[in-house]
């Protein structure tokens, strides 16, 4: 076991020559790894927010609750919580997430979080597989968290997981170019017979400006430039938008097997993460909001690809917060006013996008907010 | 940032400034005046004539599509074109929109439009380089045509590192050929290699120095960016990029070049380059020679993975510890040699100092992997109370099965039976392994070195003795005083035990949760009637030991009723992850070594006949 290890360590040697090499080679003309500029740290300042946010979803223990979803938890909302309560500058609720999300969703034999745990149920970890996104939005936090209170045991949990996302999660140099597997088992080539599958939401560009801060040895800027491409080119149906999930078997995805062809829940987060990293070319938006401009008086629709008509309404008013972050981003269109402070009765997952979409308007369009 | 090693950013802010007097003259835009002059008056063989003669000195430049229907000037706009001289675009603007309210119907030139659209380009792509915002730089560069820009070699510089830099290397290559093409500029040649050294793959800059010119003695134009040229080869090799290494000659040159110069980053570069190669020996001198000219801070990883493959392994661990908060790779790397060393098989002595900075370390990173190693030492030791108190953190930090375990065998062992027993029904249907613990039919013939009664925390070890050849005393430090010790229930095991309702989270934290002044309103109260005693299927998970006679597990979250035939813990990594390539197969069971621990020393199971309630 312990000869396995070390092989393993010093291939993760050899990748930071790697790393190093490409510090000698491209600092001569590169300021910043791109968009790593930006902190979250003190991006969520009013307090108020941040409280009822805590209030309604995080436990005492530091569990962040799906209220709309037989009350779970995944390694992606323990991600999420983490980074709101850095952007909160809150670090002892932050504390209080990270501890409850590693004591109970590292059970794996690596760096990476078991993705969905149920509670009052034997035992409460519910699948061993991870999810890549929950991984991501915790490794980066743990920088984040790391970049504001630096502590050695942010940065050494931060690398850990990042060195098992680009060791596990990553298919790098592809002809298709970097490819983030949804989870290390289940989505690959060998796993399934239209493989690989992507969740093309899973890709969080604005973590992968901030990864290389702790593992800077892997090309994470492929996944951005990769990502960019994939989300181009999955343009379904009459509506041109990316279902949740999608096959990449061949060099013309389509929406995968075994899903609804759907842009769903999962999908609406793309515009989300283009923008929070710095995204506003209409180019990427321009479907995203062409679908939010057909709203109907039940919320904006999620589209059944094939018809290219709404299958269902994401209802609750916190989901505004995205389409409204497009607009600014794309137009400098200002930040309505009700989308700075939580809605009253939206459940976790439109209340986490609300506040998200509210931040990242803060890091990187912050002329939105002026009025 | 290594600003040390920035010889290759040196000698190019060196050639920039060389050139600094040519490349302003250059900066400007190709001089249209003439041919839109004789465009409008009409002068056909004039205007082929001067454009014959541009395209000569341009390469890039072509006729502009308006040529014969650019609108002229109307009227004098000489004020303008001196506002747009010196720059001032927003003067130039203001001077244009004014001119327009006291002149109705008056128009600016398409030229002098034309020119301060490119004009605001220039300045757009220029700040969005200052910020390294690339993506930027490729929208705007593709929006319009660059051909005006043909002679701007600062410009083009910066587009094609945009293009570099947002995964579209055609383009940018045919950007950098296209200016040694055009350029007779000598420092203007060398920045255009250097600026592609730092944005292309190696291999394309090796087609640009095909491009170059070579004196009657074969001597090439470039031969003075040898040892930058020689740093781009040796980067694609780590990188992967390069099949073979550097041709020998080229290396015992710049070898010598880093040997005497005083410059850290070549030794640097010498030493990745001879690790990565297993040439030790000399990666240890480069590493050495370049820390003591002061490298950057994460050489002292390099180093301390040298020292460690050539079996240094006091040094390694030395340097590692001293460097480790500059450098989270070796505070990891330092972890992850003592985890090796304390998990052996035969327990080794370990001297109190050096166990002090492998608790340092562990405390200080909150390591799960360094308190799991800490608690089989102390395991392993027979200092079960200590070895509890480091499962504890252990479990708090990264809860795997092996430390589980771990933390489960140490209450064995303190008669710590609930604790033991709650333990083993939160993880029920979820570790298998642990649950074994239950079904040992025959009690395990003796504890190693640890049988017969346990004398707590100052035991002799029979296996040091017999190493050391003469007794020793291992002592593990306790991680703080937070053990309180417990008494010890002796009851037999039934099915009081298990399965039984208990508490689905794990309540570890260390350092303890600060408390929380607010009030969460979602909590819902845990009704232990409610706690079910049948475990559930576990996605990933194989069998648990008493399904084989007994009892099935319940059907998992997604309906899920058979077990997984093997761990997806332990699967193969997915097929073109860098997990999957053989100088990177890594068992997923990284806590494995905490098993031979536990085999190794033969922990007394305690032997249950166990009926389960339905």
């Amino acid at each position: 076991m312990t000869r396995y290890r070390f092989v393993a360590k010093q291939a993760l040697g050899s990748l930071f020559a790697v790393a190093f090499a490409m510090l000698i080679m491209t600092s001569s003309v590169a300021a910043e790894p791109v968009g790593g500029d930006v902190a979250l740290h003190g991006m969520l300042p009013q307090s108020d927010a941040w409280r009822a946010y805590k209030a309604r979803f995080v436990t005492a223990q530091g569990r962040v609750v799906d209220t709309a979803n037989g009350l779970v938890s995944h390694s992606e909302g323990q991600g999420y919580g983490m980074l709101l309560a850095v952007a909160a500058d809150d670090r002892a609720t932050f504390e209080r997430i990270w501890g409850w999300t590693r004591a109970n969703l590292f059970i794996r034999n690596d760096e990476l979080a078991a993705w969905r745990w149920e509670p009052d149920k034997r035992p409460a970890v519910a699948d061993v597989n991870n999810a890549s996104d929950g991984d991501l939005l915790i490794a980066w936090a743990l920088v984040e968290a790391a970049a504001a209170w630096p502590d050695p045991a942010y940065r050494v949990a931060a690398r850990r997981m990042a060195l098992d996302i680009g060791r596990k999660l990553v298919l790098f140099n592809t002809p298709m170019g970097s490819l983030l597997l949804p989870g290390a088992s289940g989505f690959a080539a060998e796993d399934r017979a239209d493989g690989p599958v992507l969740n093309l939401s899973y890709y969080v560009f604005p973590a992968f400006a901030r990864l290389p801060l702790v593992a800077p040895e892997f090309d994470w800027n492929s996944l951005v430039t990769t990502g960019l491409r994939l989300i181009e080119a999955a343009q379904f149906g009459p509506a041109k938008l990316p279902s949740d999930w999608v096959t990449f078997k061949s060099g013309n995805p389509q929406p995968a097997a075994g899903f609804p062809a759907a842009f769903s829940y999962n999908a609406i987060r793309i515009p989300l993460y283009l923008a929070w990293a710095g995204f506003d070319q209409p180019r990427y938006h321009s479907s995203f909001l062409q679908v939010w401009g057909k709203r109907g008086a039940r919320g904006f629709p999620l589209v059944d690809l094939a018809k290219g008509q709404a299958s269902a309404w994401a209802e609750e008013a916190s989901y505004e917060g995205i389409p409204a972050l497009s607009a600014c981003a794309t137009k400098g269109a200002s930040f309505p006013s009700q989308l700075r402070a939580p809605q009253a009765l939206d459940h976790y997952y439109p209340a986490t996008l609300q506040l998200l979409a509210l931040i990242a308007v803060r890091m990187r369009y912050p002329s939105c907010l002026k009025d | 940032m290594p600003e040390r090693l920035m010889s290759l950013r040196a000698s190019l802010l060196a050639l920039v400034l060389g050139c600094g007097a040519a490349l302003s003259a250059q900066a400007q835009e190709v001089d249209e005046t003439a041919l839109r002059y004789y465009a409008a008056k009409g002068q056909t063989q004039r205007v082929e004539a001067e454009a014959r003669r541009l395209a000569g000195l341009f390469p890039g430049w072509s006729m502009p599509e308006d040529i014969w229907s650019a609108r002229l000037p109307m009227g004098d706009e000489e004020p303008l074109w001196a506002l747009y001289a010196a720059g001032d675009l927003d003067g130039l603007k203001r001077a244009i929109a004014q001119r327009q309210t006291t002149e109705p119907g008056w128009l600016p030139s398409d030229d002098l439009l034309r020119k301060v659209k490119r004009r605001e380009l220039r300045e757009q792509i220029m700040s969005k380089a200052a910020k390294a915002q690339w993506f930027a730089i490729c929208d705007l560069a593709s929006e319009r045509p660059i051909g005006g820009f043909a002679d701007d070699a600062a410009l083009s510089w910066t587009i094609a590192e945009g293009y570099a830099r947002c995964d579209r290397r055609a383009e940018a290559m045919s950007i950098f050929s296209r200016l040694l093409q055009r350029s007779t500029d000598a420092n203007e040649r060398r920045v255009t290699i250097l600026k592609a050294l730092g944005a292309l793959p190696m291999a394309d800059v090796e087609r640009l120095l095909e491009m170059g010119q070579k004196t009657a003695a074969g001597v090439s134009e470039f031969s003075d960016l040898a040892n930058d040229l020689t740093r781009g080869r040796i980067a694609a090799v780590l990188r992967g990029e390069r099949e073979g290494s550097i041709d020998a000659a080229e290396l015992a040159a710049f070898e010598t070049y880093a040997e005497t110069s005083q410059e850290a980053g070549a030794g640097e570069l010498l030493a990745w380059l001879a690790l990565r190669e297993n040439r030790l020996d000399a990666a240890l001198k480069w590493f050495q020679m370049a820390r003591a000219r002061g490298a950057d801070p994460i050489s002292a990883h390099g180093l301390a993975q040298t020292l460690w493959r050539l079996g240094k392994r006091r040094e390694a661990e030395d340097v590692a510890f001293n460097s480790r908060d500059a450098v989270t790779a070796n505070m990891i790397l330092f972890i992850d040699m003592f985890e090796s060393q304390l998990t052996k098989e035969t327990l080794q002595p370990i001297e109190p100092e050096r166990l002090l900075r492998y608790v340092k370390a562990t405390l200080e990173a909150r390591s799960g992997e360094g308190a799991q190693a800490l608690g089989w030492y102390a395991y392993k030791s027979c200092q079960f109370a200590t070895a509890l108190d480091w499962f504890r953190r252990a479990s708090a930090w990264l809860p795997r099965e092996t430390t589980i375990l771990g933390q489960a065998v140490s209450l064995q062992r303190l008669k710590k039976k609930k604790d033991f027993m709650e333990l083993i029904n939160r993880y029920d249907g979820l570790f298998p392994r642990l649950v074994a613990l239950l079904f040992k039919h025959e009690r395990e013939v003796n504890g190693g070195a640890c049988s017969g009664p346990d004398n707590r925390e100052q035991l002799r070890s029979s296996q040091v003795a017999s190493l050391k050849g003469k007794a020793s005393t291992i002592q593990v430090p306790q991680p703080g005083d937070m053990y309180e010790q417990m008494v010890a229930s002796t009851q037999s095991l039934n099915a009081k035990d298990f399965p039984i309702a208990v508490a689905s989270e794990n309540p570890l934290r260390f350092p303890e949760a600060a408390g929380s002044n607010t009030k969460s309103i979602i909590a819902r109260p845990p009704d232990p009637d409610q706690r079910p005693l049948i475990a559930r299927r576990v996605s990933g998970v194989v069998a648990m030991p008493y399904e084989e006679s007994e009892l099935k597990l319940s059907p998992g979250w997604n309906g899920q009723s058979v077990p997984s035939a093997t761990p997806l813990v332990d699967s193969a990594p997915a097929q073109g992850t860098i997990a999957s390539r053989s100088d990177d197969r890594s068992p997923s069971a990284a806590s494995a070594s905490g098993m031979l621990a536990y085999g190794a020393n033969g922990i007394g199971g305690e032997a249950v006949a166990l009926r389960l309630r339905r």
